[in-house]
């Protein structure tokens, strides 16, 4: 009889055997996360062959009057970057989000194995992505030929083009890469349509911007690549063109590599332990926490001997700097908190957020916005055309890394479902309602100092660019304007984040008379603001720097005023359970 | 801690949770607070933890008036709920580590303190889990380390023996109640088991429909009740489900 011992590798193969077997006669299903990730993942992939059949025969069309050979080849390679987006974010998404993670994690099954089979199951998409090339291929094909030969043509040249795209989404799956694409095509395709509404002659620009760099372009994206010859050989055979297919050849071999890489990038073991953790409901049985813990016990935990030492060297409590790790901002703010506040901040965060890198590339958006802007102006369309995209690029980069849209407040926010209730963290830990909130106050507006020269710029520069439209010291002023709103509203968002989701929660007997109040408070910082962008555009920004001052002052009070009802006892930080009692 | 609620009522919507409660308590004592579901028990501690406030009365902490943004005084508070707050995300060390922090309780020796409760509680192998992976019974074990290694003055445990937690957490949990009141610190935990208030408790509160029933040692509920001894709870209940009857 053969007794098999757990470091016996005939041991180890035949359960690896046995877990391959399990796992494959599995579904694929995704868990709850992927599957609310991907549940229109179908639907989106038929829009996307709608999709690239409009810009095919867009593309085609416009072959003949105004669309040059550079120009077409970069809209289509462009469109089909749009490809490479989906495939990738559906790749990511059954890479991270399966059934199965958690059962190979148990067993034996190594991390490269686990990668290679959920990679190929994402194969489902294909399909899609192949039928979308060929809607992309196929109307620019026929309308310069429609003989059979030339769809034969299109059909090779899109079968092509989704090898390429699969290389790519692979090369790209799990990547910020990935997710930075999907958010720069969509929102390059939104800010042009958008534009192109308010101002028509954006169009006009896009097509002689597309066809003066849209060589470049092709050169550029991988998926240019295949389209170069693609289009090309639709005016006669050259080799010169051809040539381009040689990088791709290289992209497409390459996805052993890609592959190779993803185990690394992906850090399975780590997506288990924060999908499982995430996921386990409050009243989920102990059999299932079991499970995941057994699970998740397979990766190496450290012996018991170094963390009996983590705890008796005082280790555990140290506070790391959260600057550490971070820019320049980062460690700024990090020296201008007091020691409280950096316990604060190390509560709220288990990494500080990536102010610098946002700063930078807020900075850099609205130079670019900035420069285009400078480059265009009244006189033609295409001077306009800059005008505008330089403005909605310099908008975008504002709205990003100036105005402090993402919650300061980090994991002070959380709050904990506690017996029959919702509870808010200043409600279960020793945390001062006024601390917590003086400290998130101080962090948005020191990141608001840092972005407010930013904002002065990008104003400034438009009053001196643009002097028939507005002064410099109007748009100085109307800048502030807009700043001083921004931080009138603070107190109300903060207060809003720090005790509970669904903001303050009066209680006594006249709690509805103080929930009036404040939503007056909430009310006159409104009109206050309204008042302040009505008065800047139709009076000059003199008065509605008053009106955006009175904001500020009516934020101030509003606080003071529900501090104080706090520390009276005024406000509830149970929340009821929601759903039928 | 001395802790003194002046005719506290709190009401939840229609529903009065408590009613005109009065109450004294003195420092070094463990407080039982028994009664049936929906009586008002949790009520109770949440609002001597802060996170709840009441319609009417005042509460009192050592003579001063309780104010809940003060930082100091909430420092003085342990409150430990059924489903005990950790991050989900961070490792059990690190839950500590932050708590400890909180408390201002990271001072020299407070480590030793920990390693023993997590090596009694048998934690230790567990330390660089995320907390949300501990079963319940684990995630209390875990929180109520924080806690004895804060040492606040005032303990709040709401339902500890329904907690999860293994036969050798509970024995931990006593001796550690035990240890606190000897120094001072008032500790008061609510409870739906008879036997429990009558044999760990210095005073059982004896509360139902938001009403205090009876409050005092078990030879004095024994005197008032004129029950036989070991029935006085269980006599002083079933008067109730009478009454309710």
């Amino acid at each position: 009889m053969i007794v098999f011992r757990d470091h016996q590798s005939a041991f180890l193969a035949r359960l690896r055997s046995s877990a391959r077997d399990r796992v494959r006669r599995r579904g694929g299903r995704l868990r709850r996360v992927g599957w609310a990730q991907l549940r229109y993942a179908r639907l989106e992939g038929f829009l996307g062959v709608l999709m690239m059949a409009v810009v095919g025969f867009s593309v085609g069309r416009g072959r003949e009057d105004s669309l040059e050979p550079g120009g077409a080849g970069a809209v289509v390679a462009w469109a089909a970057m749009f490809l490479v987006s989906q495939l990738e974010r559906h790749m990511t998404g059954m890479l991270q989000y399966w059934p199965d993670l958690a059962t190979c994690l148990r067993l034996p099954a190594d991390d490269a194995w686990m990668v290679r089979r959920q990679w190929w199951r994402s194969r489902e998409k294909f399909p899609l992505i192949l039928l979308s090339a060929i809607a992309l291929t196929l109307p620019i094909g026929l309308l310069a030929s429609p003989t059979w030969t030339m769809a034969g043509f299109c059909l090779g040249a899109a079968l092509v083009l989704s090898a390429v795209v699969l290389a790519l989404a692979t090369w790209l799956a799990g990547t910020n890469f990935g997710a930075a694409l999907g958010t720069v095509l969509w929102v390059s395709l939104a800010v042009f349509w958008i534009g192109s509404r308010v101002q028509p002659t954006l169009t006009a620009w896009g097509l002689e911007t597309v066809n003066a760099y849209g060589e470049w372009l092709t050169l550029i994206l991988p998926t240019g690549w295949v389209v170069r010859p693609f289009l090309s050989s639709l005016n006669g055979f050259s080799w010169e063109s051809w040539t381009s297919l040689l990088p791709a050849a290289v992209l497409v071999a390459s996805v052993g590599v890609a592959l190779g890489r993803l185990p690394r990038i992906l850090r399975l073991r780590d997506q288990a332990l924060l999908m499982y953790a995430a996921q386990i409901p409050e009243d989920a049985s102990e059999e299932l926490r079991r499970q995941v813990h057994d699970a998740l016990r397979q990766a190496p935990p450290s012996a018991v001997g170094v963390l009996r030492e983590a705890v008796s060297s005082r280790s555990f409590l140290e506070i790391p700097s959260l600057a550490a790790t971070g820019g320049w901002l980062e460690r700024w703010l990090w020296r201008c908190w007091s020691e409280g506040e950096r316990s604060l901040a190390t509560l709220a965060y288990v990494r500080l957020p990536k102010w610098t890198t946002s700063l930078g590339v807020s900075s850099g958006l609205v130079v670019l916005g900035v420069a285009a802007a400078a480059m265009g102006g009244p006189e033609s369309p295409r001077d306009r055309g800059w005008l505008i995209v330089g403005w909605l690029l310099a908008l975008i980069a504002l709205g990003k890394g100036v105005t402090p849209i993402r919650p300061e407040a980090g994991r002070l926010e959380h709050s904990w479902e506690v017996g029959q209730g919702t509870v808010a963290a200043v409600g279960l830990f020793p945390l001062g309602l006024a601390a917590a909130h003086h400290w998130a106050l101080k962090t948005a507006r020191l990141r608001l100092l840092m972005g407010t020269p930013l904002a002065l710029l990008a104003a400034a520069v438009a009053g001196w660019s643009h002097p028939e439209l507005v002064t410099l010291g109007q748009a100085l002023q109307g800048m502030l304007v807009a700043l001083l709103i921004v931080a009138g509203f603070q107190p109300f968002w903060l207060a809003g984040l720090l005790l509970g989701p669904d903001g303050p929660r009066f209680g006594g007997r006249f709690g509805w008379v103080r929930h009036g109040l404040w939503l007056g408070w909430g009310l006159a910082w409104l009109t206050f603001s309204g008042a302040a962008l009505g008065l800047t555009f139709w009076q000059g920004p003199g008065w509605g720097l008053l009106a955006a001052g009175a904001s500020v002052a009516t934020g101030q009070l509003a606080w003071r005023w529900l501090l104080r009802r706090y520390r009276r006892g005024g406000l509830e930080l149970v929340r009821p359970p929601r759903g039928p009692q | 801690m001395r802790v003194e609620l002046r005719s506290v009522t709190k009401r939840y919507g229609s529903t009065i949770a408590l009613n005109q409660v009065s109450l004294n308590l003195d420092p070094g004592q463990i407080v039982a607070v028994l009664g049936p579901n929906g009586a008002g028990k949790t009520t109770l501690l949440r609002l001597l933890s802060g996170v709840s406030s009441p319609d009417r009365g005042e509460l009192w902490l050592d003579g001063e008036g309780f104010d809940r943004d003060d930082l100091p005084t909430r420092r003085r508070i342990g409150f430990l709920p059924d489903f005990p707050p950790l991050f989900p995300e961070e490792s059990v060390l690190r839950n500590l580590a932050i708590q400890l922090r909180l408390y201002e309780a990271d001072q020299p020796g407070v480590e030793e303190r920990v390693l023993q409760l997590l090596e009694e509680l048998e934690l230790l192998t567990l330390a660089e889990m995320p907390a949300g992976t501990l079963s319940r019974g684990q995630a209390y074990k875990t929180a109520l380390v924080g806690l004895i290694a804060a040492d606040p003055e005032l303990w709040l445990l709401d339902e500890p023996l329904a907690s999860g937690m293994d036969p050798l957490g509970l024995s931990v949990l006593r001796r550690e109640v035990r240890r606190a009141t000897a120094l001072g610190r008032t500790v008061m935990y609510t409870t739906q088991l008879i036997e429990v208030a009558e044999g760990f408790a210095d005073r059982v509160l004896v509360i139902a429909d938001g009403l205090v029933r009876a409050f005092g040692t078990v030879p004095e509920l024994q005197a008032a009740a004129g029950a036989p001894e070991g029935q006085v709870l269980a006599t002083l209940f079933g008067r109730l489900h009478e009454t309710r009857l």
